[in-house]
């Protein structure tokens, strides 16, 4: 529990590294779901033709 | 020579077909630089003696930089082969690209900015390296915008072209801005001549990182061209073949 506690206070610097990764995991993810719903409008206008 | 790779090899229908079987192989390559640069770095990698446990940002905040960059000069090189030979595959590598670099160049920002708040004791500054990355993120966004208000197909590919080429003077700028200026921003961590500034226990998670970064830019950039191949060539009979 003390070695968790410790690892996500990052000596101190947990507020800023933390959010700093999640937002890179949400760039990430975020990018991919834009590829997903292009691909998913591309789809529709394929069957359309 | 020239005509024949333009033909063969950057038409639309060999592009989409042989791009096929590299998708895996460059997930799998992401998905393994991304874990071990990701465990390495936040969990093995020793603290830094000066910023501790917060260095760490390092991690993401100098591939999302790096990224960026690298994206826009790719802009700039296809912007150059659609102007000069028109090949439709570099306009669509263009397009492509200039949506993924702005979301890089976001995360560099913010990145930069979480990581400038506890080291310098401000979110922001107008220092050379920060503004002429914001100025990369402008650049980014106003190719978007002219795109989407060019209807032509033909027009758009060239005035977006105009617009990444003039635009890559930044990229020089972003660079030496550390050097030539006064500013808050570190010099180069990783340098192409001289020995790198920092500890190889921390340097290997950075590299894995930056390779994990720009894995995942040329991934996430191959999809999206075969959806715009997709969707310009619908009408050709390939397309019709590969969709049924």
């Amino acid at each position: 529990m003390t070695s968790m506690s410790h690892l996500f206070a990052m000596g101190g610097y947990g507020f800023y590294v933390w959010p700093a990764y999640c937002i890179t995991l949400f760039v990430f993810g975020i990018n991919f779901f834009l590829f997903v719903r292009e691909k998913k409008h591309v789809k529709k206008i394929l069957q359309s033709t | 020579m020239w005509n024949w790779l333009k033909h063969h090899f950057l038409s639309p229908k060999t592009f989409y077909a042989n791009t096929t079987p590299l998708l895996p192989w460059m997930t799998l390559a992401f998905a393994l630089c991304f874990g071990y640069g990701l465990i390495d770095g936040l969990f093995i990698a020793p603290a830094d003696y000066q910023q501790g446990d917060g260095f760490r940002i390092i991690y993401v905040h100098v591939p999302s930089a790096l990224t960026a960059m690298a994206i826009y000069l790719t802009m700039a090189i296809a912007a150059l082969i659609t102007l000069v030979w028109r090949v439709k595959i570099a306009a669509i590598c263009m397009s492509c690209s200039a949506r993924i670099g702005a979301w890089f160049t976001f995360l560099a920002l913010v990145t930069g900015s979480i990581w400038g708040k506890p080291m310098w004791g401000t979110w922001w500054i107008w220092d050379a390296r920060l503004t002429s990355v914001l100025i990369l993120f402008f650049l980014y966004l106003g190719f978007i915008a002219l795109e989407s208000v060019i209807v032509d197909q033909h027009n758009r590919d060239r005035a977006t072209a105009v617009i990444a080429i003039v635009g890559v003077i930044n990229l020089p700028i972003i660079h030496y801005s550390v050097l030539w200026w006064n500013t808050l921003h570190q010099g180069p961590t990783i340098s192409q001549f001289a020995k790198p500034a920092i500890a190889p226990a921390m340097l290997h998670p950075l590299i894995a990182m930056i390779a994990a970064f720009m894995l995942f830019y040329g991934l996430i950039l191959l999809l999206r061209m075969r959806n715009q191949i997709l969707l310009r060539e619908r009408k050709s009979q390939w397309v019709q073949e590969v969709f049924v």
